[in-house]
């Protein structure tokens, strides 16, 4: 049954698509697209344009459940994750149309570790997880409206991002982040509205963003502000607030330089900001020919982050509730993130990007050590430290999942990223490198793709968490760790196969 | 840079018999002779290149390039599925390429490769010899051709000097040849299969052959052509990428 369904819709979207297939003219394109042709008839034809592509990616992972304390139950060390996704463009007129990117994921994990009272690495039972669950993800969808060519008008679900980092956005306070190591894979954006009016210099957008706070199969049924009534599970709602984004950016294009600046206010959203305002700006430009230079800034004043209670962290009684607080949430200091990085490519064609992340809200040695003993005390106590984040977002980000999330706890990162196409006409090589500066750990991950075909990509990416050496690491209960020591495993690999349509 | 150019221009410009007139023409004459055939001020093309690679396979593209005044061009990707809904912008010294997987664009330098292929950005996206060419005119082995010797005088110049043969006749171009600072030959062109766009007449096909990998070469073959178009503006910023 939902097989026929499938081939029936997957039918009728190539029938739609047809009309975008073998134009060998300019004037067959102008006419789908409902453009006036050389005569100056318009064509009130409505086009459908279908792409997309199928992709299976399974991966193993050696989880060491005592590598970390972050818990592991939940953690399978064989995961298959396969995505169906379809991007369908429907043209309305040569002034509007309807775009929508979806993935359907059928996900599902196996073979699960623990440690024993012992310490030691055993086999956890197989169970269900939440976040294993097929599920689907309507990365955008909108429609937009151009009535002027100085006007575009946009509402719906869109991925817009304005900052020029290659592997992180400091700016981006709207989307689902991107994983460094795979900046192609996250393609999901937020629901907004937006008026942009671009002219040949400069560009101004205003943008305004509601926040979902629960959704099901891709569709918000709590947007804004939390209903009045309690889930079915019984979840209360946590607070009768308004969350949304107002954003406002001016872009122009100085001296060969794209220039960037914003303004963002913001009320809970995607974070515990209340009322706050933040700027920020970008900058982008190439020098002496072949050298891309660009920086990105965020400034705020205040900082969302949770901070451990150090009292709470080396004494022996602890109230959960108070052990990890935003206490700096209305101190009144200014907060720069700040991203400054370069990219070229070589006679090779290989490519290199470097870039450097500073956050001065990130964690101190202490503050840190503090935030270990505090895991180490709750996975002591039995209390889940699965997909522990010290940033909360509340809401919920309906993102495609990621095999790694950015989420920075120290001040100070580089990110290095190395592609080298054509070592055998279609096969690429390429590695990541994500280091934290203050203890020098980090992710490294390796890759090696192969264009089998012009619509199939074979891809093998390794990851690897580098542990650090012993500066900067901090001690708790005889046990060094680094940032990225947390990671509990010992390695990845991952085989992915992309088919595209 | 401007193999490409030369390319696009080149095909529009072949039949004005009226130009044989007594007299060689200067080479910065032949120079904006080759632009204007190759890369009129504005216009609207589709394209397609194919990529024959070391291993014998070929990768195919499907294009549209749209160019309006001397420094502004757009293109859009229809094929293969793996590039579709990918746009390139130029304007002026700028180029940005739209990914439709990152949802956004990124700068371009103008000596990266074209798609992966044999021409590199500044070859289809930066057409103006005049502006980023010197140009002497040197003896031809053949007396039926024209033959123009280029240095580069901008950075972004794609190439640091280029031979570029023209016939006498039409003024259309037939070959060129594209080489490093040191002197290493790196690429040459033929311009062939001269057409009628639209009253515009330019070669519709150029090999573009890697003289590093000889047996890698891309064949851009322009299947419709258009002059004189009314484009707005704002189809040439940054942030039209992608709608």
């Amino acid at each position: 049954m939902t097989r026929r369904l499938v081939n029936t819709v997957a039918l009728f979207l190539l029938a739609l698509a047809a009309p975008a297939w073998a134009q060998e003219s300019l004037d067959e394109i102008d006419a789908a697209k409902g453009q006036k042709s050389a005569g100056g008839s318009e064509s009130k034809k409505i086009l459908a344009e279908v792409n997309g592509y199928v992709d299976n990616r399974f991966q193993y992972s050696y989880i060491d459940p005592g590598a970390s304390p972050i818990s592991t139950k939940d953690q399978p060390s064989l995961q298959e994750i396969l995505e169906g996704n379809i991007q369908l463009k429907v043209t309305l007129s040569s002034k509007a149309f309807i775009y929508t990117d979806i993935s359907l994921i059928y996900q599902n994990g196996w073979l699960f570790y623990d440690k024993d009272a012992s310490g030691e690495r055993v086999r956890y039972p197989e169970h269900d997880v939440a976040t294993f669950r097929p599920f689907v993800v309507p990365s955008e969808l909108y429609v937009t409206y151009s009535p002027k060519p100085w006007l575009n008008l946009l509402i719906g679900k869109k991925r817009i991002i304005w900052g020029p980092g290659f592997a992180f956005n400091p700016t981006d306070l709207i989307n689902p982040p991107k994983d460094p190591t795979d900046p192609n894979f996250q393609r999901a954006g937020q629901w907004v509205a937006r008026v942009e009016l671009p002219f040949e210099k400069f560009t101004i957008s205003a943008l305004f963003a509601p926040q979902v706070l629960y959704q099901t199969s891709g569709i918000p049924y709590a947007v804004m502000k939390y209903n009045d009534y309690p889930l079915s599970d019984g979840t209360k709602p946590p607070d009768d607030s308004y969350h949304y984004l107002l954003a406002a950016r001016l872009y122009l294009l100085l001296f060969n330089t794209d220039i960037n600046l914003f303004y963002f206010f913001s009320n809970k959203y995607n974070d515990l900001f209340e009322n706050s305002s933040r700027f920020g700006g970008s900058f982008s430009r190439y020098f002496f020919t072949d050298y891309e230079l660009h920086i990105e800034a965020l400034f705020q004043i205040g900082s969302t982050r949770l901070y451990p209670n150090h009292l709470c962290a080396i004494g022996n009684v602890c109230n959960p509730a108070t052990a990890l607080s935003a206490t700096k949430l209305t101190d009144g200091t200014v907060y720069p993130r700040v991203l400054v990085g370069g990219r070229t490519q070589f006679k090779d064609e290989s490519t290199l990007s470097i870039e450097y992340y500073y956050q001065s809200d990130g964690y101190s040695d202490l503050e840190f050590q503090d935030f270990l003993r505090l895991l180490v005390k709750a996975t002591q106590a039995g209390i889940s430290t699965t997909g522990v984040s010290t940033t909360p977002t509340g809401g919920s980000t309906g993102a495609l999942p990621q095999r790694f999330t950015f989420d920075p706890l120290r001040r100070h990162y580089l990110i290095l990223s190395y592609t080298k196409p054509k070592i055998k006409d279609d096969w690429t090589v390429g590695a990541v490198l994500i280091a934290g500066l203050t203890d020098l750990s980090g992710t490294l991950s390796p890759s090696v793709s192969w264009s089998a075909k012009e619509w199939l990509t074979l891809s093998l990416y390794g990851f690897i968490p580098i542990r650090g050496i012993p500066v900067g690491t901090v001690t708790v209960n005889d046990l060094s760790y680094s940032e990225y020591s947390l990671l509990p495993i010992d390695f990845r690999f991952l085989f992915e196969a992309r088919a595209y349509y | 840079m401007s193999r490409i150019a030369a390319c696009f221009a080149l095909g529009m410009a072949l039949t004005l018999p009226s130009l044989a007139m007594a007299g060689d023409p200067t080479p910065m004459e032949l120079l904006k002779r080759y632009d204007e055939v190759m890369s009129p001020r504005t216009f609207d093309g589709l394209l397609t290149m194919v990529a024959h690679r070391q291993d014998d396979t070929t990768r195919s593209y499907k294009f549209r390039a749209l160019k309006s005044e001397d420094d502004k061009i757009r293109t859009w990707f229809f094929e293969p599925a793996a590039a579709k809904g990918q746009e390139m912008l130029r304007v002026g010294d700028n180029m940005w390429v739209y990914m439709p997987n990152l949802k956004r664009s990124l700068r371009l330098a103008s000596r990266e490769s074209f798609q992966g292929g044999d021409f590199n950005n500044g070859d289809v996206l930066r057409v103006n010899y005049v502006a980023d060419y010197d140009a002497k005119l040197v003896p031809a082995e053949d007396d039926k051709l024209y033959l123009l010797d280029l240095t580069a005088k901008t950075k972004e110049a794609a190439y640091d000097h280029i031979k570029l043969w023209m016939t006498k006749a039409e003024r259309q171009p037939t070959k060129a040849e594209y080489y490093a600072a040191s002197g290493k030959i790196l690429r040459s062109a033929k311009f062939e299969d001269i057409k009628d766009f639209h009253g515009h007449v330019r070669p519709a096909h150029i090999t573009m052959r890697n003289e590093l990998a000889t047996k890698r070469y891309s064949e851009m073959t322009m299947l419709d052509l258009k002059l004189n178009l009314a484009v707005p503006p704002q189809k040439f910023v940054l942030d039209d990428l992608g709608r």
